[in-house]
This record gives C-alpha cells, sequence and structure tokens, in this order.
C-alpha cells in the first residue's frame, strides 16, 4: 500500500473539451435525417397515428338532432392517466393545465362478502345539451356548435367572471391567472374539423374512450340520473358523455376516492364586497322610507336632510360595492358586454339591474339635493333646468321607485347562487342571508341618519330592529355550524366539517362581530332617545361592525361551499 | 381547414348545414390574440394537427428513460433542439402510445433545482459552487487518500439502472479496474436481483425469455405480484390487444386494477405466494397436466420437485393462504390446459426475502407444462428500471463486463483481450452486494463512497438508519441530474450529471430490446454526461491510457458486441447506431450468424423456441426450497401487514424527475397516505382523508388515510415514492438474491391527534 501523497493527473483543457462535446447536438442531425427520408418514401398525408384511431371516430358529422359526444369504456380504462398528459401537450396548454382528469371509484359492499372493485373514471366536458357554463355567461362567451353540438369557449369574449365555474356542475371551466380568462375542452373541435381524432382519444393505450353520436332532445334524465355514482344529477345540464361497463356501478356500493376531502373553495371576495354593500344600501333606503312613512302617517314632518342622507350613504355603500366587483374580473376592460346574456344569465341581469337601481338612487339624489345646491348652480345652467316641469315630491318618488328595483337586483344576486343548484347555496339559505343583511345593516345605518337629525325614538327603534333581525340572521347561520342532528342534508354536514378543519377563525370572527354588533346596536337602542349623538355614534359603530361580519359571513357562504363532483383523487 | 371535405368531422354540407345566427365580432369576439394561443396548425412528418409549441422541423426517436417497458418516444425537434415529444407510432414496443410519464420526459429537464455545475462542502460544512477541475481534482485526492490509508476495497460504488450500458460499462470498467475498487452495486438490487438470480440459476443465464408480443398470444397469462395497469401501462395495452379473450389469473393481496381485470384473482394473504404456486405445481402434476417429453428432454430435477410439492395440496395450502383450495386447482387447470400460458411477475415476487425460490416456482410451472420457447409462453420477469436489463450485463457489479465471472481466469483473460487492459486489474472475486456494502459503511470497511444517479437516502431499506450512516463516510460523492435529492443532501462533492434526452447510449428493455437514446436538448450550465464525467475522472485518476478509446458512446457499444459475441447475449451482428435507430431497437441475442441470415431483425423474437438453455448439459434446472417464515408477522402489539408498491403511473421511484412536472404532480396524492380497510378504518375511529399515524418497531410516520376495500384487513399500503416509507420497512433480505423485502413489516395505525399532524 503507498503511503505517498496521491497523484492527480489535473487536465483543465480535457474538462473544457468535455464541457464544449455536451453541448453539441451533432446526434440529432445525424439520426433525424434518416427519419426525414424514411417519411418521405411514404405516399399518405394522413396522420401516422391515424391507423389506431380510425375505429374510434364517426364516419360523419352528427345529423339533425344528434350531437357527438365522448364514449368511455370503464372496462378498458386501467387509469394510466396518459389522456390528461397527452390533452395538455397535444393542445399546446399551460404547464399544469389538463382539459381531461381522472378520479377514482372505490365499490365495496357493507360487509365485504364479495370482491372489492376500483374504477377510474376519465372525465373532460362533458358537452351538456343544456350547458351551465353556457347558460350562465353573461357575456356569451359559450357557444354550442350547431352542427357538432361542442360547446366551444370563445377565449376572446371571456371576461373572466369565472361565473361558468359555477354554473358548470363538473367544475370543468378552468380558469388562467396568466390570461384572466377561463379555458376548456373543445372536443379538439380542430382535429375533428379534418377527421382527425382528440388528442385523449388517440392517446388512450387502451382504445377506452371514443366519439359517439348521440340523439338530443328526446332522453328523459330524471333527478337520481348521474353519469357516474356519486356525480352530479344529471337533470341540471343535461351531459352528453356515455360512459359504458359490463355491469353497471352500483351507487349504494360506491364511494369516490376522495370522499370525505373537501377543499376549501375560492373567496370570490370582490363579490362578497359587493353583494353585502349592494344589499345595505337596499337596506337603509327601505329602512329610512318606513321611519319616514310611520312617522309622517303620526303626524311628525321628517325635513329632507333624512332622505337625503340616507340616499347618499346608500349610494356611497352601494357605489364602493359596485366599484370593487370587477377586481373580480380578469377581463374588465371586456365588461361592458355584459348586458349580452341576459336572456339566460342571473349574473348579465344582476348587473343590468343593479345598475338601474344605482340609476335610480342618483336620479333621486340629484333631485332631493336640487333645491339645496340651487343656489350654487351658474344661472347659465339653471335656466336649462325645467323646475316647472320637476314637482316638489320627484325626488321622494324616484327614491322610492328605487327600492323594487333594488331589490329585484338583490335577486337576481341571490339567483346567480341559487342557479348553480349547488345545495349549500340553496334558496333556503341564500334568500335570507342576502335579504337578511339589508334588514340589518340598512336600518342601523338610517337609525344613525335619524339619530343625527335629532329622532331620537325613531333612531332607537330602528337599532332594535336591525339588532333583532341581524341577531335572527345570525341564529339561522349557527345552526348550519353547529353539531350534526344526525337527519340534516349531508351537503350541509360537508360544509360544516369544512369550517371546521379550515375556516375556523374567520368563524369565530363572524360570531364575535355579531355579538359585539348586536351589543352596541342594543346600547344605541338605550342611548338614542336621551343622548341622540352619543348613541348615533353608537349605532355608527354597531353598523360598522355589522358589515365586517356581514363580510365575514360572506366569505364563509363562499369559502365552505361543497357539492357533488365527478370523482376524484386523494 | 376546407369545408364540407369529406374528412371533415364538424360541417355538413350547405344544404343541410342548421341556420345559424352570429353576432358581429365587436359583440362576440370569435378570434382574437388569446383564441390563437390555441391555434393548430396541420403538422408535418405525419403528426396531425400540432400546436405550436409542439411544431417540429424534423423528428427522432429515443427510447424512454422511465421503465423498462422502453418505449419509443418521438422527439419534436426545432433548431436542434427537441422542444417536445409524442409516442412513436410505429416503434414495435408501445404502438404509438406512452404513459404519462414518458409524455413529460422532457419537461423534468428544465427543473430550476437541476444540478448545474459541481458542488464542494466547504469548511462551513455547505455545499458551494467549484469548477470541474477542483472538484476533479478533489475527487480524486479523497478517494486516493482513502485508498491509500484504508485499502483500496474501502472506496465503493453505488449505481443505477438508470443510466445506458455504455455508462455502466465504463462506470464498472473505470472503478472497478482503473481506481482498484472492488465493490460496487446498483440499485438494481433493489429490483431485478432476484429475477437474476433465479434465471442465472435456473436457465444458466440470466435470460427474460419472451417478447411483448406474447402478451398477445397467450392463452392464460398469471401475474404474480405485478399490477401492470399502474407500473407497466403499455404492456398492459398489449395484453388488451390480445385476440384470444385469455384467462388471466392474478395472485395479489389488493384488488389492484390488474386484479380487477383478471378473470381469476387469488387473493392471498402476503407472502403466500410460494406455497400457492407449489400448489399449483402439485395439482398439475397430481392432474398430469404437464408435459412429460419437455421435462425429460429439457430439464432436470423433476422427481425432487414432484417429491417436494407433494406435500402442497390445494387443501393444505388454501385455508392459510387465504384463499380456497377451488381457486388454486381452478387456475392450475387453466395454466395446464391453455394452448400457450404465460406468467409474470413483478416487484411482489422481486422484493421478497424468498423471491428467488418463488420465481423459480414460476419458472417451474412453465418449464413442466412445456409453456416456453413458443408464442404466448414463458416465465417472465417483467423488470423494473430501463436499463436494469443493461445494469446486469454490462455493469461489472454481479458479473463480469457482458455476463462473465469475475472468479473464471478464462473469462478476465477474455475480457481483458477485448478492452485491451492487463488481466491483473480485474478483480478475481465479485464484489459485495448493496446490503453488504451498507454494513461495510457501519463496519468503518468502507470509508469512501460514490453513489451515481440513484437516491439511497430515500429508496432503501430502513432508511432512519442508513442516513446516518451516510454521514459516517470520510467522504461521500453524488453524482446527479438533480442537486436536491435526499442522498445529494448528504454529499460532500455533488457532480452534475446529464439526463436522458442530453445524451447518447443505449438502454435494454425487459424483453431484450437495446433501444437507443438521443442526445436533443443541451444539458444545463455545466452539467455534463455520466459518460464524460467518467472520461474525466479516468484522466485526473491517471488511466486515460487504458480508456484512451473510450471516446464516445458508440464506440464502447462496440467494445460490447465484441464482448457479447457467441455468449446467448450476442450483439455483433447490429450494425451500429444507425441500425438499431432504424429497426426500432433489436432484441438480443443477434449474431453476425443472425444478420449475415437476415436482412433485418424481426422485431418480436423469443429465446429458447428450440429447448435448449444455457446450463452445460443444455438443460434447465427445476429448483424448489422450503418455505421461509415472515420475520416479523403482525402481532398484538402490531396488528397490521405493511405493503408498498407503486402508487400511480405518474409517480417513478423517489420522485426526483416525476415531481419536477406540473401535469404529473397533479396526477398523484400530493400526501403520502395509506390504504386501509374500511372495518380497520372503523375500529380506530377514523374516516377517509383523516391523518392517522403508521408505526412499526423502527419509526412512526403521519399519513393520510385512504380508505378502500380493495386492501383486506389487517393490512395496509403505502407507495414507496414518499420517502416515509422506509422509516418503517424492516431490513431483510432474500439470501440468495440479497434484494431487500420491502413488503412486509408489522405496523400498528391509529387516528393521529391534530396536534401531531402538524
Amino acid at each position: 500500500m503507498s503511503t505517498m501523497l496521491p497523484v492527480v493527473n489535473r487536465q483543465p483543457e480535457l474538462v473544457g473539451q468535455l464541457l464544449h462535446e455536451q453541448q453539441q447536438l451533432s446526434a440529432v442531425e445525424q439520426f433525424s435525417d434518416w427519419h426525414t427520408d424514411h417519411e418521405s418514401s411514404g405516399t399518405t398525408t394522413a396522420p401516422a397515428q391515424e391507423k389506431y384511431y380510425r375505429s374510434l371516430l364517426p364516419a360523419t358529422a352528427p345529423g339533425p338532432n344528434e350531437q357527438f359526444a365522448f364514449e368511455v369504456d370503464l372496462n378498458a380504462c386501467s387509469g394510466c392517466k396518459a389522456c390528461v398528459v397527452a390533452c395538455h401537450t397535444l393542445n399546446g396548454l399551460e404547464e399544469d393545465e389538463s382539459w381531461r382528469r381522472v378520479g377514482t371509484l372505490l365499490i365495496g359492499d357493507p360487509d365485504y362478502a364479495d370482491a372489492a372493485a376500483i374504477q377510474h373514471v376519465t372525465t373532460a366536458c362533458h358537452h351538456c345539451e343544456d350547458p351551465g357554463c353556457l347558460n350562465g355567461c353573461p357575456v356569451k362567451a359559450y357557444d354550442k356548435d350547431p352542427v357538432t353540438g361542442i360547446v366551444r369557449h370563445l377565449d376572446d369574449q371571456c371576461i373572466g367572471c369565472k361565473y361558468c365555474t359555477m354554473m358548470c356542475p363538473y367544475e370543468v371551466p378552468q380558469y388562467s391567472d396568466r390570461l384572466g380568462i377561463v379555458r376548456k375542452c373543445d372536443m379538439c373541435h380542430q382535429r375533428l374539423s379534418v377527421g382527425e381524432a382528440p388528442a385523449c382519444v388517440q392517446s388512450c393505450p387502451n382504445e377506452a374512450i371514443r366519439i359517439t353520436v348521440v340523439p338530443t332532445g328526446d332522453v328523459e334524465v330524471a333527478g337520481q340520473d348521474t353519469l357516474v355514482p356519486s356525480s352530479p344529477s344529471s337533470v341540471i345540464t343535461r351531459p352528453t358523455t356515455r360512459y359504458v361497463a359490463e355491469t353497471s356501478l352500483d351507487p349504494a356500493l360506491t364511494r369516490p376516492q376522495d370522499e370525505n376531502v373537501d377543499e376549501v373553495a375560492e373567496s370570490h371576495w370582490p363579490l362578497a364586497v359587493m353583494l353585502v354593500a349592494t344589499q345595505i344600501a337596499v337596506g337603509i333606503l327601505i329602512a329610512e322610507s318606513l321611519a319616514t312613512l310611520v312617522l309622517t302617517a303620526v303626524g311628525i314632518s321628517v325635513p329632507d336632510a333624512v332622505p337625503i342622507a340616507a340616499a347618499l350613504s346608500a349610494f356611497a355603500i352601494g357605489n364602493m360595492g359596485l366599484g370593487i366587483a370587477p377586481l373580480h374580473l380578469g377581463q374588465p376592460l371586456r365588461m361592458w358586454r355584459v348586458f349580452l346574456g341576459l336572456k339566460t344569465s342571473w349574473l348579465s341581469r344582476e348587473a343590468v339591474v343593479l345598475g338601474k337601481f344605482m340609476g335610480l338612487l342618483a336620479g333621486a339624489i340629484a333631485l332631493l339635493l336640487l333645491p339645496v345646491v340651487w343656489d350654487w348652480i351658474p344661472t347659465s345652467i339653471q335656466q336649462w333646468i325645467p323646475t316647472e316641469w320637476i314637482p316638489a315630491w320627484a325626488g321622494r318618488a324616484l327614491l322610492v321607485a328605487s327600492i323594487p328595483v333594488g331589490l329585484a337586483g338583490l335577486y337576481c344576486s341571490a339567483m346567480i347562487y341559487i342557479a348553480t343548484k349547488r345545495r349549500p347555496w340553496r334558496s333556503g339559505r341564500t334568500l335570507p342571508r342576502f335579504f337578511g343583511t339589508s334588514l340589518t345593516c340598512g336600518p342601523i345605518v338610517a337609525a344613525v341618519v335619524f339619530a343625527l337629525t335629532g329622532f331620537g325614538v325613531t333612531a332607537a327603534l330602528l337599532c332594535l330592529a336591525g339588532a333583532v333581525a341581524g341577531w335572527w340572521k345570525w341564529t339561522r347561520e349557527r345552526r348550519l355550524y353547529r353539531a350534526p342532528d344526525g337527519s340534516e342534508d349531508p351537503y350541509d354536514r360537508r360544509s360544516r366539517r369544512l369550517v371546521h378543519q379550515h375556516l375556523g377563525e374567520t368563524l369565530r370572527m363572524r360570531n364575535f362581530s355579531a355579538v359585539v354588533a348586536t351589543l352596541l346596536a342594543g346600547l344605541a337602542f338605550m342611548l338614542c332617545p336621551f343622548l341622540p349623538l352619543v348613541g348615533a355614534g353608537c349605532a355608527a359603530l354597531s353598523a360598522a361592525v355589522w358589515i365586517a361580519g356581514e363580510n365575514l359571513e360572506r366569505l364563509l357562504y363562499f369559502q365552505s361551499v361543497v357539492y357533488d363532483r365527478m370523482p376524484g383523487t386523494l | 381547414m376546407s369545408i364540407g371535405t369529406p374528412k371533415s368531422l364538424t360541417q355538413l354540407s350547405e344544404e343541410r348545414r342548421p341556420k345559424s345566427f352570429e353576432l358581429p365580432q365587436l359583440l362576440q369576439a370569435r378570434t382574437g390574440k388569446m383564441t390563437r394561443e390555441l391555434l393548430l396548425n396541420p403538422g408535418d412528418h405525419g403528426l396531425g394537427m400540432t400546436p405550436e409549441s409542439l411544431r417540429a422541423e424534423t423528428t427522432t426517436v429515443a427510447a424512454c428513460g422511465y421503465c423498462a417497458t422502453g418505449c419509443g418516444l418521438r422527439l419534436h425537434v426545432r433548431d436542434g433542439q427537441a422542444v417536445g415529444l409524442t409516442p412513436e407510432t410505429d416503434y414495435p414496443v408501445n404502438l404509438g402510445m406512452a404513459c404519462p410519464k414518458g409524455w413529460e420526459a422532457l419537461e423534468v429537464l428544465d427543473a430550476d433545482d437541476r444540478a448545474t455545475h459541481p458542488l464542494l462542502r466547504d469548511s462551513h460544512g455547505e455545499l458551494k459552487r467549484v469548477d470541474w477541475d477542483t472538484a476533479l481534482t478533489t475527487f480524486t485526492e479523497r478517494f486516493k487518500a482513502i485508498q491509500s490509508e484504508h485499502g483500496n476495497d474501502s472506496v465503493a460504488f453505488l449505481s443505477t439502472g438508470q443510466i445506458p450500458c455504455e455508462e455502466m460499462a465504463f462506470l464498472g470498467a473505470l472503478a472497478k479496474f482503473g481506481m482498484g475498487m472492488l465493490h460496487g452495486d446498483g440499485n438494481t438490487r433493489q429490483c431485478m436481483a432476484t429475477a437474476v438470480t433465479a434465471y442465472k440459476e435456473s436457465f444458466g443465464f440470466d435470460a427474460p425469455p419472451y417478447t411483448y408480443d406474447d402478451f398477445q398470444q397467450s392463452d392464460c397469462l398469471v401475474f404474480v405480484g405485478a399490477n401492470p395497469c399502474i407500473g407497466h401501462p403499455i404492456m398492459w395495452e398489449r395484453v388488451l390487444r390480445n385476440p384470444n379473450s385469455p384467462e388471466i389469473i392474478v395472485l395479489d393481496p389488493r384488488r389492484t386494477e390488474t386484479a380487477m381485470a383478471a378473470t381469476q384473482h387469488l387473493q392471498l394473504r402476503p407472502k403466500n405466494d410460494l406455497a400457492i404456486l407449489y400448489a399449483i405445481t402439485q395439482h398439475l402434476i397430481a392432474s398430469d397436466l404437464i408435459d412429460h417429453e419437455f421435462i425429460a428432454a429439457h430439464t432436470t430435477g423433476y422427481d425432487d420437485l414432484a417429491a417436494h410439492v407433494a406435500a402442497f395440496t390445494p387443501d393444505a395450502v388454501g385455508p392459510a393462504a387465504g384463499i380456497s383450495a377451488d381457486e388454486i386447482r381452478r387456475a392450475a387447470e387453466s395454466i395446464g390446459q391453455a394452448k400457450a400460458a404465460s406468467l409474470w411477475w413483478t416487484m411482489g415476487v422481486n422484493q421478497s426475502y424468498e423471491g428467488t425460490r418463488t420465481a423459480q416456482a414460476m419458472i417451474n410451472i412453465a418449464l413442466i407444462t412445456g409453456n416456453i420457447g413458443r408464442p404466448g409462453t414463458g416465465a417472465n420477469s417483467i423488470t423494473g428500471q430501463c436499463n436494469a436489463m443493461g445494469s446486469r450485463l454490462w455493469s461489472s457489479t454481479t458479473n463480469l463486463f457482458g455476463h462473465h465471472k469475475f472468479e473464471s481466469a478464462e473469462d478476465r483473460q477474455r475480457v481483458a483481450d477485448i478492452l485491451g487492459i492487463d488481466v491483473d486489474k480485474i478483480p478475481t472475486e465479485t464484489g459485495w452486494s448493496y446490503d453488504r456494502i451498507v454494513e461495510g459503511i457501519r463496519n468503518d470497511e468502507i470509508k469512501g463512497l460514490w453513489v451515481i444517479a440513484t437516491n439511497p437516502a430515500h429508496s432503501w431499506i430502513d432508511r432512519g438508519d442508513f442516513k446516518e450512516l451516510l454521514d459516517k463516510l470520510d467522504f461521500l460523492v453524488v453524482q446527479d441530474m438533480y442537486a436536491s435529492t435526499a442522498t445529494a443532501q448528504h454529499a460532500d462533492l455533488v457532480l452534475p450529471a446529464a439526463g436522458w434526452g442530453e445524451k447518447e447510449g443505449t438502454f435494454i428493455n425487459s424483453e431484450r430490446r437495446y433501444g437507443l437514446l438521443k442526445k436533443v436538448r443541451k444539458a444545463p450550465g455545466e452539467a455534463l454526461a455520466d459518460f464524460q464525467i467518467f472520461r474525466a475522472i479516468a484522466a485526473y485518476w491517471g488511466v486515460e491510457a487504458m480508456f484512451a478509446d473510450w471516446t464516445h458512446p458508440e464506440a464502447v457499444f462496440e467494445k460490447m458486441q465484441a464482448a457479447s459475441e457467441g455468449r446467448p447475449c450476442d450483439i455483433s451482428g447490429i450494425k451500429g447506431y444507425r441500425q438499431l435507430d432504424q429497426c426500432g431497437g433489436i432484441q438480443w441475442p443477434w449474431s453476425r450468424e443472425d444478420a449475415a441470415a437476415h436482412a433485418t431483425p424481426p422485431q418480436e423474437r423469443r429465446l429458447f423456441a428450440d429447448g435448449s438453455f444455457c446450463h452445460p448439459d443444455a438443460k434447465a434446472r427445476l429448483i424448489v426450497d422450503n418455505i421461509t417464515p415472515m420475520p416479523e408477522p403482525p402481532d398484538q402489539d402490531y396488528p397490521t401487514l405493511l405493503m408498498s408498491g407503486r402508487g400511480t403511473v405518474s409517480q417513478w421511484h423517489t420522485q426526483t424527475r416525476t415531481s419536477k412536472s406540473k401535469v404529473l404532480r397533479k396526477l398523484y396524492p400530493e400526501r403520502p397516505y395509506v390504504e386501509i380497510h374500511p372495518t380497520d378504518a372503523s375500529l380506530i375511529g377514523v374516516h377517509n382523508g383523516d391523518m392517522v399515524s403508521v408505526r412499526s418497531r423502527r419509526g412512526e410516520v403521519f399519513v393520510t388515510a385512504m380508505v378502500t376495500p380493495t386492501v383486506q384487513q389487517n393490512q395496509a399500503f403505502i407507495p414507496m415514492h414518499y420517502d416515509i416509507i422506509n422509516e418503517l420497512t424492516l431490513r431483510h433480505f432474500d439470501p440468495h438474491s440479497r434484494q431487500p423485502s420491502f413488503k412486509d413489516c408489522a405496523v400498528a395505525i391509529g387516528k393521529a391527534s391534530s396536534a401531531s399532524t402538524h
């Protein structure tokens, strides 16, 4: 064994040569040449892959009352998920984007007497007969192809409102932060247009996915019909995909691999703020009008300052909400087309009706303020204002007229979510929340106005009304988040589990704010008749805490939504 | 896009087209920048409609670098570099298909944790960038110093099944003949050692006899410890193309995707496979469903076999194995009556403490029923890694270069002559196996370790112990594509390696097919192909003369051809890389004589058609042994038997590559999980998705519960891709192959308190 120092035969120039060689790509030239020659010897121009997928495509385009549909052979699908990656690659999608997903169903009878089973389910857009995405889209960024029935998304039309991601029961449209729009499967329409198979069809090693022609319109869909066990009811959108298997899957024995695993949903915070703000705006106007009506009925005259202050606060709050809402959009500059979807989209309707509401409110404010600001208006302008045509009650009339329009707008807001058919957003849960916000915060903000103008008792009663409404609303909400009573809705149970696992902090803050705001409203109730200014301050504080609490409530509403979905994986 | 052409499937002729109203572009933007982003164009080279990102000026095909299926991937080349890939339509292996890993093979080259420069641990214990000259000088000085102090055999290497044959050949020759090392082994010890040992003992040569066409030709396929639907989905593609409606028999403790597709699933209790195979053998003999003529002409040991299995009647074996005697009899009869029966195994057999004998029990069944050498037959090991087969022939670890023996003077002389080296440079004994090298570190016999393209700090059995051992070493070199692997974290020196797609060479797939790799990407930074690193080390070590003509991979391929000549693995007839490329790979053997007789090699060939095996008497050995008890059966404290294996198709080994693709990451659970039976789950009050603790005598981990009836009661399964699994596993080995037995240890599973899960 040698004891000499190790000998190192240093050769930096060799290293340089190796690094240089590493960067040479001559091998490609050497071999790809041959491939090019090899190809040019062939005479066919059809894609090489065609021999594998030819039998997986229909011979012609669909005829009348027919459309294309995916057909999945569940027995052939072995769960390799090549379709997912091929969709990603062959469509040139973003790094983590694919229009196909594969979930897993686990099948076993309760006493495990029979052999258990595992079934992978590949899913993409179902090119529904009655597409939720298309119906919900406020700007007609979806198009159902009249020949093929393919539901295509118009990327340059999309405003990125994500409403389609709520309206599609199958979570098909996916939002891209980079583009500010959603994108989705178009059944490789461009490939079909030249007779080629969609990416998923041509990449499945087991030929489990094919395109078929299906009849449209004449098939009855029942409420319990689903594409596969645990997936959303087919009644909602009439999906066209056919899942075929030798023996059908028994829903009673089948569970998705991601059962019981719900993710926190998107908060949609600009929407939460907008909803609460517009609801409060309408609430203020209702409270002020009713209070004024009662006061007038008992012979107490209410100065113009009251409706003006109420209208201005409603306008300020509502406008703030509607100003924040576009932050929710990926492409706000395309928003002007929002009226296009009026025929089918509650979002279009909400935008248009609430716009009208704000217009009426602005008009009412202008008319109410006209006598107040008259002296400041330059005479050159004054002469253009037809005062003789404007009766004294016009401002009040417009203000009252804005209320039903506002209520209609709030109804549209609620319908946006109710229309998704997500159980936690059902009307019984949504309408009380949305209108409850009006009934809670409206009176308390109005109370501030009345207190400041010296109507201490009215303010106190408004505080009381707001507090009662708020307390009622909060108790209703809490029922959802408390311990199960065993007989309740499974979606509520999942929703509650989600809240307690991941949203506990928000829930605690919500509860805390409700208690504090109610106490403050109670204090204001007691103070207003005697110390109207202190009472007003107290009511203002209560209103601020209520508003914050309502926003938290709305975040919970969005984030804790659970719904049926296509089978997923852990 | 021509409207109304017969080919179009989206247009109807003018008169049949429904009337539709379109809003003007101003109101409804049907085109624009974002729409154009997804525009497809007719692709040349038979590619069909292609997005801009995949547009190819030309294409070239390379064998995939993940598993041993060896699919052909068509690289889309633009400006000399591969920009994307699609599966090659005409490659004889995959017939135009690939699994997700293959589709994403290029994506993982762009990861930002690629090793781009050599890294050396400084005096503060941090890995710092150095130049190659410093790295190579340090490598040489430190290893030579250790060798001069502790002897040449105090430095060892741990290699891989993931690098091409030529690099394996270079590494083995450099380390053993050039640097004087005695011990070196591959991670192939963890996957294929059992199959190697079984074949060598039974056939006289490590020779998987089949070709993938056998999946399509068989009347009865028996899968033991194999889940090709998940492990080898492209092989499963071939099974589904079998036109014979074959009987498919699966032996697996879990209801896997493959078991689902079986006509007979023998859902045994784990580690009862050997007994069941013996019972099948017993029933075949008892029912006289055997090929006496073949047995007499081509095998030895039949009488011992018959005597040994006599006690293993289905009635004796079935109840203990968790299945009925009738199931065993039915399976045996299906095999015995099939015109062509084939038996296939993977890691369920290989990674077992009695795996060699289990594999041989399958070989025995094929032999006594004459199911070998004909289409649709064979006792067939499905290989794991892309080049585990190459490692077996060319790495000079368990065999001397080209399946020669270190112990044979004649073999050493032959190799020395072919390589043009002094015969005294070749060690006269086989080096230590992986587990012995690990023990060597523990016993201070191994002081320096060179790890190439493998990640033992994650993958080695009972890894908690192993990580401590790594830190015991005087000098640890890790040569890898990624500087972030669990093992690289312990390294004193990291050498940045080029990956698949950045270098040339050949892989041998599961059916003995040499496939070609292509250099279609520039390696990042100063990363070098392992081949180039070996050249540099040879120079710095001072043995460059010995490797003067090892200048490029194809030069080494020629040496391999010379060494193979006249042996069962003869490839002397292959006309260089170009012919490999033209033929869609070539299976061994392909001798000069074969090449003279045929213009081109037939694409699907199998071994032993003449019943002549590789033992001197040309007969196959029928080998039997006693059943070994499980070393750590479940008991009261640890009542659950923990198994491991592949999780999903999209995960590979320790995930150093597959975790780098965002789209692959979407296809498997991000967090580790354990599959447990619903009854077991309800006993401990656990629901699907809850956190549970899994505890063995060696460690405790916290994972998500996947409650599924596809595992049996008192059994559990954790995929191997999450490093936590080897906190739990029990260090034990097959005595013949020294392969670790990963799939049996006792654990206790309980509900995790919420505090322990964060």
